[in-house]
């Protein structure tokens, strides 16, 4: 074979490889495609065959246990006092059905002098917070409290409260009033509570 | 002739298997700048537990190499769901999302479980060329803790590339990407309201 074959086979082959090479380098191909997509919701409340309506506990009682707390406190001092840390007494809780956060007809009542008390404080601020009775999970009953403290402060606003006013939070099940386990005590669980922040 | 031996030499060596394990490196979240998606809403997320459920659990893969044999690859401690899981909590963190300890103090909005259905990467060496090609499937599932509601989504990743070198990290480029790109879908079809994890509406 003459040299100059030879080189021309040596060509070849290293142009052969370089070939090889090249082609042995593809470009990354990354895909994804989503297979299924789901949405559940969550499990709703325990139900309850029969609901017997209760009385919610009146002001009277309201106000009776807030005076009890107060006694234990020490004597205002003879000069002016600070605002109280709660909001004036008067300012009545709101209750609700159960698994319910519309307003009910003895709470416009309520809701209506709460407004008119507020109004007459305009720099009053306000923090309503929605509670629950102990049946249902208590992810599911922070989500019903913040939707009563919701109905409560739109109510209000509605009655013509400024918006800066009031804050809403939710305590779900946490916060019970009442600890027994009955229709007459979840009723009073279920409420809007009214305070300063 | 010399040189063109020596460089058919060069591409043989190494090209039979021996069974060794590879350790893979696996980490998702890019080195350099990335554009941030954070949700609209301060939600804490907290990744809960990651369940292998793949047929086969053994490593990640195989290479089977050009003169016959194979060798394996595996991720550090062979417990491929918990990568998963590390990975995913650092995406997230990268693209903004607060992600919580679960079962910490902080209690958190939305707990992300998964299942690892596939997880695979295949090396095949030839001569000239390794093709490169790895498959996941993920379920994955977000519950959220204000309605107890859950979005479930299941995520098919592939990828594949062409190398004339085979190196580890080649691999490891591929499956890194395809993971993230898994995980960005879950960020892309998803939304936070009200703390909550909801599929995007079409």
């Amino acid at each position: 074979m003459s040299l100059k074959i030879r080189r021309q086979c040596d060509m070849l082959i290293l142009w052969l490889i370089v070939l090889t090479i090249v082609s042995g380098c593809g470009g990354r191909r990354i895909t994804t495609a989503v297979e299924d997509q789901a949405f559940r919701p969550g499990p709703s409340p325990v139900p309850v065959d029969e609901v017997t309506k209760v009385v919610p506990p009146t002001r009277v009682e309201e106000s009776e246990v807030r005076l009890a707390e107060r006694s234990s406190a020490p004597e205002p001092p003879a000069i002016p006092a600070p605002p109280p840390a709660e909001p004036p007494a008067e300012l009545s809780d709101v209750y609700f059905d159960f698994d319910q956060y519309a307003i009910r007809g003895d709470a416009r009542s309520a809701l209506k002098r709460n407004a008119d008390l507020l109004k007459s404080q305009p720099n009053q601020k306000l923090v309503i917070e929605g509670h629950c009775d102990e049946r249902g999970t208590s992810a599911y009953n922070l989500v019903l409290g913040e939707r009563r403290a919701q109905a409560a402060k739109q109510y209000l606003q509605d009655l013509g409260l400024a918006l800066s006013q009031v804050q809403i939070t939710s305590y779900g099940k946490e916060r019970p009033f009442c600890t027994e386990h009955s229709e007459a005590c979840w009723q009073s669980n279920r409420r809007t509570h009214f305070r300063q922040p | 002739m010399r040189l063109i031996g020596g460089m058919g030499l060069v591409t043989l060596v190494g090209c039979a298997g021996t069974g060794e394990v590879t350790p893979l490196r696996l980490h998702v979240v890019p080195t350099g700048a990335e554009k941030t998606v954070k949700p609209a809403e301060p939600t804490k997320v907290a990744i809960g537990e990651f369940e292998d459920v793949r047929s086969v659990q053994t490593g990640l893969g195989v290479r089977t190499h050009l003169w016959g044999g194979v060798s394996y690859f595996d991720v550090p401690e062979s417990k491929p769901a918990e990568t998963v899981a590390h990975l995913l909590a650092d995406y997230l963190t990268a693209k903004g999302w607060n992600v919580v300890k679960q079962g910490g103090i902080e209690r958190a909005d939305v707990v992300l479980t998964g299942k690892i259905l596939e997880l695979f990467v295949h090396a095949k060496s030839r001569v000239g060329s390794t093709a490169i090609t790895t498959k996941t499937k993920l379920a994955i599932q977000a519950k959220n803790s204000s309605d107890d509601s859950i979005v479930r989504m299941t995520l098919n990743g592939a990828g594949s590339e062409q190398v004339f070198w085979f190196d580890p990290e080649d691999l490891e480029e591929v499956v890194n990407e395809v993971l993230a790109d898994s995980f960005g879908k879950l960020v892309q079809d998803t939304t936070v309201v009200n703390r909550m994890l909801r599929l995007k509406t079409p």
